[in-house]
């Protein structure tokens, strides 16, 4: 006679499961989950910054956030991008969001097409990579496999603050080129690229 | 990022470490080989969804336990309606093999009669004598992973074990608390 601990050791004892195909197909499903949760995240995120926006152009007086990020520079372009963007102005340019910027801080001129249709400096030239439209010095890049990285150009003046800051270039997240002249890049890539990949496209970029 | 294969390596390492044991008490829980192995599996799909913040945690194995549990439970409430019967069938089918030692291994007494009979009781109840039999929780840490008082554990784990020994010729007076 067995008590019920016994019993159940005795019959399972025997009984296994392919480990490495669990882990396998544990990561897959679980990389899923994780999707569906930043989906939601973002769309959560969407729809407050939506209301936010919707609350102040009906406040009395409030424009909307897209009037505010129009460039005041007289430019006919009218895109999503904004003139001055939170990194540009971390960096210590001008704060001002009247004018449009190029990375270095400095305010594009009068009539100059602006940060959205200004070209970026470099290109991108690594097999298998496709690179969109740069906007607002960032140029997002598609790779195989769902591979994908967002190349920031950024002005030298801020450069010793990315290499050395570890919530930015100095961390393991994301790669810095060396500076360029007036520039320098930084690459971050999603959850499916890993380190090395961001060193093969840093490796790959062309400065004009 | 560039941490990703690092965290594939520690969570395949985890779950080598770990997951006989997980799959076996998925099966006592669940009594079926197909059912087991999906659970065990969903368990750690979920594991893996928060592994960064689960693998900081004090106990990574514990947390992996509640989750299986948790899992197995909600699963059987949504499908409560629709599934007993079948599982009924089953097991008298089951029941009535061993008793010809039709499908019997090496231990015919507990090889095939144990994960038939813990399929009788109901889902929460097998799940009290996995944690407390299985696992070796106390009656405290039981209640605590199913949301049950002290008592209820108890009541259930005593009813569970005496609606056990008829079916279980193996079972000895000690086991029922």
């Amino acid at each position: 006679m067995n008590n019920l601990s016994t019993l159940m050791r005795s019959r399972v004892e025997c009984e296994h499961l392919d480990l490495s195909a669990l882990a396998f197909e544990s990561i897959r499903r679980g990389r899923r989950i994780r999707r569906v949760r930043y989906a939601g995240a973002g769309l959560a995120t969407a729809a407050v910054v939506a209301g936010v926006a919707m609350g102040a152009a009906a406040l009395p007086g409030g424009n909307s956030a897209a009037t505010e990020l129009q460039p005041a520079t007289g430019s006919t372009f009218a895109g999503p991008a904004a003139p001055v963007s939170p990194t540009l102005k971390s960096m210590g340019g001008p704060q001002s969001a009247e004018r449009a910027l190029d990375p270095r801080g400095i305010p594009l001129a009068s009539g100059e097409s602006t940060a959205a249709t200004q070209p970026v400096p470099l290109v991108v030239s690594s097999p298998g990579w496709k690179c969109g439209a740069p906007a607002d010095w960032k140029m997002e890049c598609s790779g195989p496999g769902g591979r994908q990285v967002v190349v920031t150009v950024r002005a030298v003046a801020g450069y010793q603050e990315w290499v050395t800051d570890p919530d930015k270039g100095a961390g393991s997240r994301g790669v810095t080129t060396a500076p360029h002249g007036d520039y320098f890049a930084t690459i971050q890539g999603n959850s499916k690229t890993a380190q090395e990949d961001l060193h093969a496209l840093a490796d790959s970029l062309h400065w004009k | 990022m560039g941490n990703t294969a690092a965290d594939h390596g520690e969570f395949a390492s985890f779950v080598h470490a770990t997951g006989t044991q997980l799959y076996r008490t998925a099966l006592l829980l669940t009594g079926d080989h197909h059912l087991a192995e999906d659970l065990t599996q969903t368990t750690y799909a979920k594991v893996f969804g928060s592994w960064r913040r689960v693998h900081r945690a004090e106990n990574p194995v514990g947390y992996a336990r509640t989750i299986l549990l948790n899992t197995f439970l909600s699963h059987r409430r949504l499908r409560r309606s629709g599934e007993q019967p079948g599982r009924t069938a089953d097991v008298t089918e089951t029941l009535a093999d061993s008793a010809d030692g039709a499908t019997s291994d090496a231990d015919p007494s507990t090889r095939v009669d144990l994960l038939a009979a813990l399929a009788r009781l109901s889902p929460t109840d097998r799940a009290v004598l996995v944690a407390r039999y299985w696992e070796d929780r106390s009656i405290t840490e039981t209640a605590a992973d199913l949301g049950l008082s002290e008592t209820a554990v108890r009541t259930r784990s005593k009813r569970a074990l005496e609606r056990l020994r008829p079916l279980v010729l193996d079972l000895s007076p000690e086991g029922i608390m």
